[in-house]
């Protein structure tokens, strides 16, 4: 039988290191089209291996907190996404003040598949971290549980957030008003 | 309009490439052996007597069984060259070598080429970053261990008519072997080869093995001494290879193997030949693996275990039938094993998919002062020739 995340990083870390092919074999395409639906299939495919390599020599931080690996991978795949911005942002200047956020990225992806104009301005409005949440919802198809983990934060402050980001997300895209700048994150309650 | 509906849809973009996700799980499988202290596969390998230990010998010259009545040329054919194991080893007379290599040249290309690609770039990131192996002072000798089992085929009848009627008159018969050699700095040394029993590859090989008369199948064993040169060049005579990888590209493709198979399949042959139980430097190693990345159809085969118990990092090229595949030991890219496996159509050996038609495992050369015989460093293993390498990771 097919081990278990769980099961296989605890392998892993107990003198059978490839053990953690099962985890790679399982979730690949997973990671992958987290990269991709963020960047495009070039970037996925260059940046998959270091995903896994992260993944690999992190697993000793890895922490249970359900029976699936992904959550915590999709972790990994967005610091991977982000030193990989920072990188090129510092061989162009106009995009060092956008370095924490991969966000145009996903942008060039929307536009070249011909996504409406009014999605991404909705997306767009959404501060990195609001539209993050609804991103792992509907495109990773995460339980709030679940982001709370890829995020690292409480479980109750992931579904403020969703809740926040869905309402607003449906409210710029209703309204179709020109927003110039994107809404700040604000604190929670 | 539902907003989030539409989000969903937008996110909705192609999956990856099978071989994107196999380069990944290479990627990985490499890490984990070089991380992994229980995977230790340098401390598993018998190491030789002597401390001086080096790195990779020199390419083996290959005994060929001449005939059916003896072997007394048996390296005359073979010695200034190296050991190409894909060069078919028809060896009744030359005339029929001719004959079957020229049977059926379907190239079979595998599949994985990005996988192969990143693996081979990684081997060829260890193999630069290796210490450079020490080579035999005049005087002395660059000795290697080595065991495994080789085929050698025989053709009975009609051997100059058609391919296909010399083919059809060929049988096979599989041979273990031990093999030891001592290789001066001035190509001067000593080869010593013990055989086991001889067995069949397939049923219909030993049918016509019977049709032939049931030959003796020679196995006597073999000592021999070589002069200055009788063993090539001496293991420094790689030193005038390029290490560009873009230059010894075309060196190698503009090399043949006579009776080797052509073009993509000859030059991973020859990669094969060059990485074999050589003394290369650490660049010329590095080089070769790039070499090796830029050539299409070089499949991954996981992380295999050899018949030595060694395991590594599998990969293969397809020609005529026959997959080539090597083993690399992932934390210093040295060459821990190879095998010839039956994958498909084609081949002239008669025998069904997965038969494992020869196989060597290599054992940690060293640096020896004299070509007195000395007790192998290795114990002959089971010699199952029937079951291939076990992949751990078989997908």
């Amino acid at each position: 039988m097919e081990l278990t995340d769980n099961e296989a990083i605890a392998q892993s870390l107990a003198g059978r290191p490839e053990a953690f092919a099962t985890v790679v074999r399982r979730h690949g395409q997973a990671v992958h089209g987290y990269l991709f639906r963020r960047s495009d299939r070039q970037t996925a495919d260059d940046l998959l291996g270091e995903v896994w390599l992260r993944a690999f020599r992190s697993r000793h931080s890895y922490d249970q907190q359900g029976p699936s690996a992904r959550p915590w991978l999709f972790g990994i795949a967005r610091n991977t996404l982000r030193a990989h911005w920072r990188l090129r942002a510092t061989f162009r200047d106009d995009l060092i003040e956008l370095s924490h956020d991969p966000w145009s990225d996903a942008d060039a992806r929307l536009d070249a598949a011909r996504q409406r104009p009014a999605l991404r301005e909705a997306l767009r409005v959404l501060c990195p971290e609001d539209r993050e949440v609804l991103l792992l919802v509907a495109w990773e198809h995460l339980s709030p549980a679940e982001i709370a983990v890829s995020l690292g934060i409480p479980a109750g402050t992931a579904r403020w957030r969703l809740h926040r980001a869905r309402a607003l997300f449906q409210q710029c895209f209703d309204d179709e008003t020109p927003v110039l700048s994107s809404v700040p994150c604000t604190k929670e309650p | 309009m539902d907003a989030f509906q539409l989000l969903e849809e937008a996110g909705n973009v192609p999956l990856a490439d099978d071989t994107t996700i196999e380069a990944a799980v290479d990627l990985l499988l490499i890490a984990a052996f070089q991380e992994g202290s229980q995977l230790d596969l340098a401390g598993s390998r018998a190491v030789a007597a002597d401390a001086n230990s080096v790195g990779h010998p020199r390419p083996r010259p290959r005994p060929i069984i001449a005939s059916l009545t003896g072997a007394s040329d048996a390296f005359s054919q073979d010695q200034a060259g190296h050991r190409h194991r894909r060069a078919l080893r028809v060896a009744a007379a030359v005339v029929v070598v001719a004959a079957v290599a020229v049977g059926s040249s379907v190239l079979l290309p595998g599949g994985s080429t990005p996988a192969a690609a990143a693996v081979l770039k990684n081997l060829a990131r260890v193999a630069a970053a290796q210490p450079a192996p020490a080579v035999p002072n005049p005087g002395q000798y660059l000795y290697a261990d080595s065991v495994g089992t080789y085929t050698s085929s025989t053709c009975f009848n009609d051997c100059s008519g058609s391919p296909t009627i010399a083919v059809a008159n060929t049988f096979s018969w599989l041979v273990p072997e031990h093999r030891q050699i001592w290789i001066g700095a001035n190509g001067s040394g000593r080869l010593i080869e013990t055989f086991g029993q001889p067995t069949f590859p397939s049923a219909q090989n030993r049918a016509l093995w019977l049709a032939a008369g049931s030959p003796v199948l020679p196995t006597s064993p073999v000592d021999a001494s070589f002069g200055p040169g009788g063993l090539g060049d001496g293991p420094t005579n790689l030193a005038s290879l390029p290490t560009d990888p873009s230059v010894l590209a075309n060196e190698i493709a503009s090399r043949k193997i006579e009776s080797g198979p052509p073009g993509p399949a000859e030059d991973f042959s020859q990669v094969g030949d060059l990485l074999r139980e050589t003394d290369a430097s650490p660049a010329l190693r590095s080089a070769l693996f790039q070499v090796a990345a830029g050539l299409p159809g070089v499949e991954v085969l996981g992380a295999v275990t050899d018949h030595a118990g060694q395991t590594g990092v599998g990969l293969g090229y397809v020609h005529d039938g026959v997959r080539q595949e090597f083993i690399f030991d992932p934390k210093t890219s040295s060459l821990l094993g190879e095998q010839d496996t039956v994958v498909g159509p084609g081949s002239s050996y008669h025998a069904p998919v997965g038969t494992v038609v020869d196989w060597a495992v290599y054992l940690q050369p060293s640096i020896v002062n004299s070509i007195a015989p000395r007790p192998s460093s290795s114990v002959m293993p089971g010699l199952s020739v029937r079951s291939p390498w076990s992949s751990s990771t078989a997908s």
